[in-house]
């Protein structure tokens, strides 16, 4: 599978650059439309959570409590943005797939490439916003790029299944959206989950992406870095999706080509 | 396998699953594939041939026989489910390069893009940018964004590329069905300078005139399997014997219609014509008789369209002489029987037309009621290639009429001919290049008038 993307490293390589292109310098606000929807949202929620509804949410009053939302829930976006997009890439692919031999996961790694472009926006955007909230930046900051890419990964991994059963089942490009927009209350982004008790937290961080998400926040806000259980989470729920996909993505390989 | 092979089809099938309901796959899933939902299309049955180097293969077959389907297999798109293939070399194939190309990216950045694609090294292309530029002759257009050309210009584009790229089997489908004359007959001038560069090509097509002329080597596919293998001549034959067996149409002759055909009941004829050559009666069995070959007065009982050997014939070689054998019953008492055969191109343009009064026949001088009148009529086609309809007339004349036919004016003449029976559209023959003719045409325009010619240059002392 990984084989395969490097094999066509040059036409994922042009193709994202051409999506940049054409999907951002084609209108006439550029990147500004990247940055509109997330911070509409983070503007959304700061009202609603710490002005409207005085509800304890653990992070924070106003600004800080901005921090606390964006450092959770710009990852979260990308994250989704890399799920939605990535598990329609075959099928918005198929007049490719269907005459070329360009291997599926050459074109859900295309899409994980631009959901890192608008997470380096995201983390780029992360920076004055905590400066605005006084939080201190420390080189631990740096660890936040090395956190995207493991969320991705993640996101990659769990792309490639739902893509090659969606062509299989239509029926998931309907149910996907609803499971992205219902799974960022099962994590701690837009509250806290610190005085939370324990049982319910240790359930919590059985989620996939809990300790990636948590770990935007340990080196951003808490200024320190993840746990060693939390590296260990990570790294297992990379392994086993990319393991997952590999086997989904052989199983099923013969069969999506043919409904194509 | 030897040397010069390049591609080996062995016992290839293809079975698609088709699920009524989505929900099907998913009760097979949990019952993990004891109990089956889905019903099994087979697309190919059991395909086997070769491909030799510099070779030039067609498939032809009608619409949905397989064609896309073994293409795709041999591309590597899909995977056969059982049998196998092996290809020596590059593959290249125009199925896959439409399917890659950006609307956003100009003309010379697809190519640039499809070229990696396909794995040719970096700067490969570049090179080879100015030849594929003048070859597509897109002009200006060539810098522009895909999104601006036309369908036919993508095709221009994609078969230039493809043109110069090198590969050692070259997969075309039906692509050079479009585009203008010009452009096609610079298409197939490359590919065969292709095919002296031992590239081997395989070309999927309805054309039977392309098949014809170029292909040494053609497939005829009829539901997934082969149902001929060998001379384009042949494969032909078996391509409109599976088109009429199917109630197809022949796409190219508007006027043919296979629905106006009937295989009326075929009349026994125990007597034959002692004058000239007949075929023998089996032939005309089947053959299919034009539906409105009966009118109160006579009545088209037998058609057959023959080569010089008497082999039943709708294709021809240009130049060729095409014998019409026909057999005409009265339905009433008429004067001398006048018959003959107006030949028109597709797009309804009279070409030529002769009756036996023109041939100068000695004629009956009557026709009966329930007499047959046995006709055999010659015609050499000097045409261009293409598809002929041909009618069939008959006339009658008063014997009187007749005797003075001498003395009657053009006029006069065509006055007295009684149309008896006119049968519009009683066929479609089509005129080939003859096979590998690689020279110059034979003539340009539709007909090959005969004449010659006289050359010398003179000087001015």
């Amino acid at each position: 599978m990984l084989k395969n993307i490097y094999l066509y490293r040059r036409y994922v390589l042009a193709s994202f650059w051409t999506d940049l292109r054409y999907r951002y310098a084609g209108t006439a606000l550029g990147f500004f439309w990247v940055i509109l929807n997330p911070v509409l949202e983070v503007i959304i929620y700061a009202v609603v959570f710490s002005q409207l509804v005085s509800v304890r949410s653990g992070g924070g009053e106003g600004i800080s409590y901005t921090l606390f939302l964006t450092s959770g829930l710009f990852p979260y976006l990308a994250f989704s943005q890399m799920i939605s997009r990535g598990s329609s890439a075959i099928k918005s692919n198929a007049l490719y797939m269907r005459r070329s031999l360009v291997p599926a996961e050459v074109f859900v790694f295309k899409e994980a490439l631009l959901s890192g472009f608008s997470f380096l926006i995201y983390l780029i955007l992360l920076l004055p916003i905590s400066l605005i909230a006084g939080n201190p930046l420390t080189w631990r900051i740096l660890l936040m790029p090395v956190s995207a890419v493991f969320l991705l990964l993640l996101g990659f991994g769990m792309a490639i299944p739902l893509a090659n059963l969606r062509i299989l089942f239509p029926d998931l490009g309907e149910v996907i959206p609803v499971i992205l927009q219902l799974w960022r209350w099962t994590l701690p982004i837009m509250f806290s989950d610190d005085n939370f008790p324990d049982w319910l937290r240790r359930l919590m961080s059985l989620n996939p992406p809990y300790y990636f998400i948590r770990s935007f926040r340990d080196v951003l806000i808490e200024h320190r870095l993840p746990s060693f259980e939390a590296w260990l989470s990570i790294g297992f729920w990379i392994v086993c999706f990319l393991i997952i996909s590999q086997m989904i993505s052989r199983q099923l390989r013969n069969e999506v080509k043919d409904l194509l | 396998m030897t040397n010069d092979v390049v591609l080996k089809v062995e016992n290839l099938s293809k079975v698609f699953k088709i699920y009524p309901n989505t929900t099907g796959r998913i009760k097979e899933w949990l019952t993990f594939g004891k109990r089956a939902y889905h019903k099994n299309f087979q697309s190919l049955k059991d395909v086997s041939f070769e491909v030799r180097k510099g070779g030039f293969l067609g498939i032809i077959g009608p619409n949905g026989a397989g064609k896309s389907t073994l293409l795709k297999i041999i591309t590597g798109v899909l995977e056969p489910t059982s049998g196998s293939y092996q290809t020596t070399g590059k593959v290249l194939s125009l199925l896959e390069l439409s399917g890659g190309m950006d609307d956003d990216l100009s003309g010379r950045e697809n190519i640039v893009r499809s070229a990696q694609l396909l794995g040719f090294p970096d700067g490969y292309v570049e090179e080879k940018m100015e030849q594929i530029s003048e070859f597509a002759e897109l002009e200006e257009f060539f810098d522009q964004p895909l999104g601006l050309y036309s369908s036919g210009m993508r095709i221009r584009l994609a078969f230039s590329m493809f043109a110069f790229l090198e590969c050692d089997i070259l997969i075309l489908d039906e692509v050079l069905a479009v585009g203008d004359i010009f452009f096609r007959q610079k298409c197939y001038a490359r590919l065969e300078e292709l095919i002296k560069q031992n590239t081997a090509i395989i070309l999927v097509t309805h054309s039977t005139g392309t098949v014809s002329q170029y292909c040494d080597d053609v497939i005829v596919l009829q539901n997934g399997a082969v149902s001929y293998h060998g001379s384009a001549d042949l494969a032909i034959q078996k391509y409109f014997e599976i088109k009429k067996d199917k109630g197809i149409k022949v796409k190219a002759s508007i006027a043919y219609m296979e629905e106006d055909y009937v295989s009326s009941k075929h009349i026994e004829l125990n007597l034959a014509p002692a004058q000239f050559e007949w075929p023998a009666e089996s032939l005309f069995e089947e053959s299919a008789l034009p539906q409105k070959s009966e009118n109160d007065q006579a009545k088209l009982i037998h058609l057959l369209v023959c080569n010089t050997e008497n082999n039943p014939r709708l294709v021809f070689n240009q130049g060729e002489t095409a014998r019409f054998y026909f057999v005409y019953q009265a339905k009433e008492n008429m004067g001398v029987p006048i018959a003959g055969i107006n030949l028109l191109t597709g797009k309804n343009l009279f070409i030529h037309g002769k009756n036996s009064l023109q041939l100068g026949l000695d004629h009956p001088l009557r026709f009966q009621e329930k007499e047959f009148m046995y006709c055999r009529q010659l015609m050499k086609l000097d045409l261009a290639p293409g598809n002929y309809i041909f009618n069939l007339n008959l006339f009658a004349m008063s014997p009187l009429d007749f005797a003075q036919k001498e003395k009657l004016s053009i006029t006069d003449i065509r006055e007295k001919l009684i149309p008896v029976i006119s049968i519009k559209s009683a066929g479609v023959i089509q005129v080939v290049r003859p096979l590998r003719n690689h020279g110059v045409d034979l003539h340009g325009g539709l007909c090959n008038l005969d004449g010659e010619m006289q050359m010398q240059i003179v000087g001015v002392s």
